[in-house]
């Protein structure tokens, strides 16, 4: 039973780590809350659709891959750039317009009907008492082997100490002659290259929509924000701490009274204005009387 | 053709309102509501269930004002710690929860299925006199946001809330309780928005957790961001001219050669380039800025 | 950045845009051949005007286009004969987005500038419940191809469905599943008017015939994975599974009980061929189910609708659009006039005895269909052997 719960968890947090890892980098570096952050994974998946009929699978999904993160660039040097030079708040909401923006092209060239990435329906195989499917295994190794390569990649190599540099103090990192465009280009490649990671793993889960990415948002968001936003290591905490709290409240069943499924993202939302409320900085992120 | 003109003109007038209340909140103290469709649809709920229980849709308009100005000045308290996009992203949970609540109450508040046969506010009167009634009293209605909009503006609130927006800590330096500015703001805009939600039940005879989804958010802060974020008239132009278009293009299938499902999504994209493209370019809207006369 | 890069990147964005169109557009299949619909009677002379609110964009818009189609196929058929009252009749259909206040605004539009005595429609009973209400308020007749929830008995004596409602459903379902010796059974339906009817109904009429129901999950849709909602279905150990689905849920549900291991177990598929067809066949081999009977291969409609259009059925809906604008001409001709009320009047009469492509259409005095035939159907190889 607690096998089963970790599993779900492991599953689920892993798909809310990978978003939440690029936008908390982004946030920290750059102090942009992109809401339109989840539609890199919507855009990898629907990438990964049409290369798929190309390519074989792992082709068509490093390809896939590559795209957004093409895109994500793209997208900064246009049109985040902008926004930010007027203001977080511009940005911000200039972020959600893009987000319904990109939504809506996805839905105009590819209807609203879910799209598919070719693969075999297989049952799910018992593992040290947990029941999971061979894709659900690929999933989180995945998934934990691209939040592995991106911690060690800040943290142990000159890109990674500068992107950290940047984080801690945009000012000070220029002044102390860190490539600030460089930094930035590489924040979002590794941000897009994730999400979109995360976005073709759940696809290949289920299918490919529109609404993909945006059903997302405020799970990942809440990840981000509890974990300290601009934190790594608090937003990976704070997806399967979430992801872990979600499976043990829907588990629960104290004399016949459980918590109804279809409050399962209810869970995701109370422990974000609980944790807004009583920590709003997070686990990791600085103490400040004011975020 | 009158009944359909005054449709049109009443659900203008609706979104006036909704897009007025988001103008107290973001043009005039900076707070970013991205759960402004809970405020409207509380009023809409409030509104429906009264009118179900058989307690009239007046009493139900009154009730979701003041559950929505309650829900406001929470809000305005959460807001103590919390700035820019944790009160924004806040603000969508609750509004989400809300729905979830609402979609999943089947006793009082119909579920998925919604609460049907509203009573309308302007009594038992058929066709012409209907929907002249109708226009009449969304038009009061609008006036008296209007007015409230106004007043705070002008008012010693309305002034520590532009400090607010412009510079915060400046604004708790010069001793204006800014907790309490924007509580009461918060209060208000959550009153008119409510206003305006409940009267749309009972226009609409119908309320349904499908009117809370976020885009109707994003609908409001597009007509705000089009008109001008801090001006009033602002705001009601850009609620004209954003739902002039939005609905406006329904009538585009046909033209296109587009099939029905990209239709859909082609209005979306123009409503989400307007807002990115004023946004970028004409962030001060589409009415031009006057120089604000200073009272010294 | 430098403006070539700049240049470079808005490129790129405008490049995967047109391929990811470019692409949609090749994997559309060529339309087959298709018939033209049959020629207007020359001697008609004037127009009888109808209106019809449909799903033409919006989630729905498969079942709303084939609403429109059914509709389409009435009016040539009807035209081609002896049109009504001398007249040649038409439809306008106006598009309801899927959405209530569009809806409403789409009827606003029918009533106000054309005029209809008549509006066909919705297909959500969250729509068409309101759209009802204002018709009923206006004094026009509304008639309902799409929804089925039991609260459309109520909305006004003006008001006719030619679809039959949840309950009927219910009824139908519980019975088979009690008779092929099922006792206790676990429902799955979406969290919405629609299915939370069905797993009513169903229940409703399980139990009264002596059978339990060991657990119902009321799915929120659009969701990515619905394990933690059958991991609860198949915790309650039934003998069988009920499940009724659509869309892209249909597709991950399905998928998703045969991962989990349920498809062990006997599964019956409500509305099958709403989420069969989009499914994965190795998830849905050898499950039961049901459907309205206008979805049965075979029939002049079907052959009809077919070789107008170039293929079967895309949903069982098409035959609603169509038997609902028989009924109306039916009754316009029967009460020589354009007059709602009397229109009103009019249709339980012709509809009694009247058989319709989907069934014998008489309605009882709440203006609901009093049955409505339903036909079995099992999965093979990823198509629906109806019996």
């Amino acid at each position: 039973m607690t096998a089963q719960l970790i599993a779900d968890a492991l599953v689920r947090g892993s798909t809310i780590a990978l978003l939440a890892v690029g936008l908390t980098l982004v946030y920290g570096t750059m102090r942009f809350a992109n809401v339109a952050h989840m539609e890199f994974a919507t855009l990898g998946a629907y990438a990964t659709v049409t290369m798929s009929s190309v390519f074989i699978v792992p082709v068509a999904a490093a390809t896939g891959v590559l795209l957004a993160i093409a895109l994500g660039l793209a997208s900064y040097q246009l049109v985040f750039r902008r926004l930010l030079a007027k203001g977080e708040t511009s940005a911000m909401i200039g972020s959600l317009a893009v987000s319904i923006v990109v939504q809506a092209a996805v839905q105009l060239c590819y209807g609203t009907r879910p799209r598919e990435i070719p693969r075999e329906l297989e049952r799910a195989t018992s593992i040290l008492g947990a029941e999971l499917t061979p894709s659900q295994i690929r999933l989180v190794a995945v998934s934990l082997a691209a939040l592995a390569l991106t911690g060690a990649l800040l943290r142990w190599t000159p890109l990674g100490k500068k992107v950290r540099a940047v984080a801690a103090d945009p000012a000070l990192a220029r002044v102390s002659g860190v490539a600030e465009r460089r930094v930035i280009a590489a924040v979002w490649a590794i941000a897009a290259g994730l999400a979109a990671v995360s976005g073709i793993e759940l696809a290949l889960q289920s299918s490919a929509t529109p609404a993909l990415g945006f059903g997302l948002l405020l799970p990942v968001f809440s990840a981000a924000i509890v974990g300290g936003l601009g934190s790594v290591a608090g937003a990976v905490i704070a997806s399967y701490g979430v992801a872990l709290v979600e499976s043990i409240a829907l588990a629960a069943d104290v004399d016949g009274v459980s918590v109804p499924v279809n409050y399962r993202p209810a869970i995701g939302f109370v422990f974000l204005i609980l944790a807004l409320v009583f920590r709003p900085q997070g686990l990791l992120g600085v103490r400040a009387r004011h975020v | 053709m009158f009944d359909y003109l005054a449709w049109i003109a009443t659900l203008m007038c609706v979104y006036s309102m909704i897009a007025v209340s988001l103008n107290i909140q973001a043009g005039g103290a900076g707070l970013i509501n991205f759960g402004q469709v809970a405020f409207a649809g509380m009023g809409g709920y409030a509104v429906a269930i009264c009118s179900r229980a058989g307690l009239g849709g007046w009493t139900g308009l009154v009730a979701g004002m003041a559950a929505a100005a309650v829900a406001g000045y929470l809000l305005g308290r959460l807001g103590r710690t919390l700035g820019g996009v944790y009160w924004a992203i806040a603000t969508l949970a609750v509004a989400e929860l809300l729905r979830l609540v609402i979609s999943n109450t089947n006793a009082v508040a119909g579920g998925t299925q919604g609460i049907s046969a509203v009573a309308p506010l302007w009594g038992g009167l058929d066709g012409i006199a209907a929907s002249a009634a109708r226009l009449a009293l969304a038009l009061a209605f609008l006036a008296a946001s209007v007015l409230v909009a106004v007043h705070v503006d002008r008012s010693q609130l309305g002034r520590s809330l532009r400090i607010i927006r412009e510079n915060e800590p400046l604004a708790a330096g010069l001793g204006i309780d800014v907790v309490s500015a924007k509580s009461k703001a918060l209060a208000l805009a959550g009153g008119i928005a409510a206003l305006a939600g409940g009267f749309h039940a009972s226009d609409l005879s119908f309320v349904g957790p499908d009117q809370l989804l976020p885009f109707e958010t994003f609908l409001a802060l597009t007509m705000v961001v089009v008109g001008g974020l801090g001006r009033i008239s602002g705001a009601v132009a850009g609620a004209v001219v954003v739902e002039a278009l939005y609905d406006g293009t329904r009538y585009f299938h046909g033209f296109l050669g587009l099939a029905n499902d990209q239709i859909a999504a082609l209005r979306i994209l123009l409503v989400g380039a307007i807002l990115l493209g004023f946004l970028l370019l004409r962030p001060n809207g589409i009415i031009v800025d006057r120089p604000r006369r200073v009272h010294v | 950045m430098r403006p070539f890069r700049r240049r470079f990147a808005a490129l790129l964005l405008l490049a995967s845009l047109t391929a990811g169109c470019a692409e949609t557009k090749a994997e559309e299949p060529a339309s087959k051949n298709t018939a033209p619909l049959p020629s207007p009677n020359p001697s008609l002379s004037g127009t009888v005007t109808l209106g019809a609110v449909l799903p033409l964009t919006g989630t729905s818009a498969t079942v709303g286009k084939d609403q429109q189609r059914g509709i389409e196929l009435a009016v040539a058929k009807i035209n081609a004969g002896k049109g009504v009252l001398g007249k040649r009749l038409a439809v306008a259909v106006e598009d309801s987005q899927g959405q209530t206040t569009a809806t409403i605004s789409a009827a606003r539009k029918l009533v106000t500038t054309a005029k209809v005595p008549v509006v066909i429609g919705e297909y959500s009973s969250g729509n068409t419940i309101p759209l009802q209400q204002y018709l009923q308020q206006n004094s026009l007749v509304g008639i309902n191809v799409g929804s089925s929830s039991i609260e459309l008995r109520k909305t006004g004596s003006l008001q006719f469905s030619t679809i039959g409602l949840d309950d009927k459903v219910g009824e139908f379902s519980a019975n088979t599943l009690f008779e092929k010796g099922y006792r206790k059974i676990a429902i799955l339906a979406p969290n919405n008017a629609y299915g939370t009817g069905i797993a009513r109904s169903v229940t409703d009429v399980f139990k009264k015939r002596g059978g339990g129901v060991a657990a119902t999950a009321l799915y929120t849709e659009g969701q990515p994975d619905y394990r933690q909602e059958l991991k609860r279905l198949s915790g309650a150990g039934p003998d069988a599974y009920v499940v009724t689905t659509y869309g892209k849920d249909g597709a991950t549900v399905n998928a998703e009980m045969f991962e989990q291991g349920m498809t062990k177990k006997p599964v019956f598929d409500i509305y099958m061929t709403q989420d069969v067809p989009d499914s994965d066949p190795k998830a849905v081999e050898g499950r039961t189910g049901m459907d309205v009977k206008s979805s049965v291969s075979g029939s002049d409609y079907e052959s009809y609708y077919r070789r107008t259009y170039g293929g079967a059925f895309i949903t069982s809906f098409s035959g609603f659009g169509y038997d609902a604008v028989q009924l109306a001409a039916l009754a316009i001709d029967k009460a020589g006039t354009t007059d709602p009320k009397k229109i009103a009047a009019a249709i339980p009469e012709v509809a009694r005895g009247y058989q319709g492509v989907t069934g014998p259409l008489a309605v009882g005095p709440d203006g609901q269909r009093l049955a409505q035939p339903y036909s079995l159907g099992t999965v093979r190889s990823g198509r629906i052997e109806f019996r």
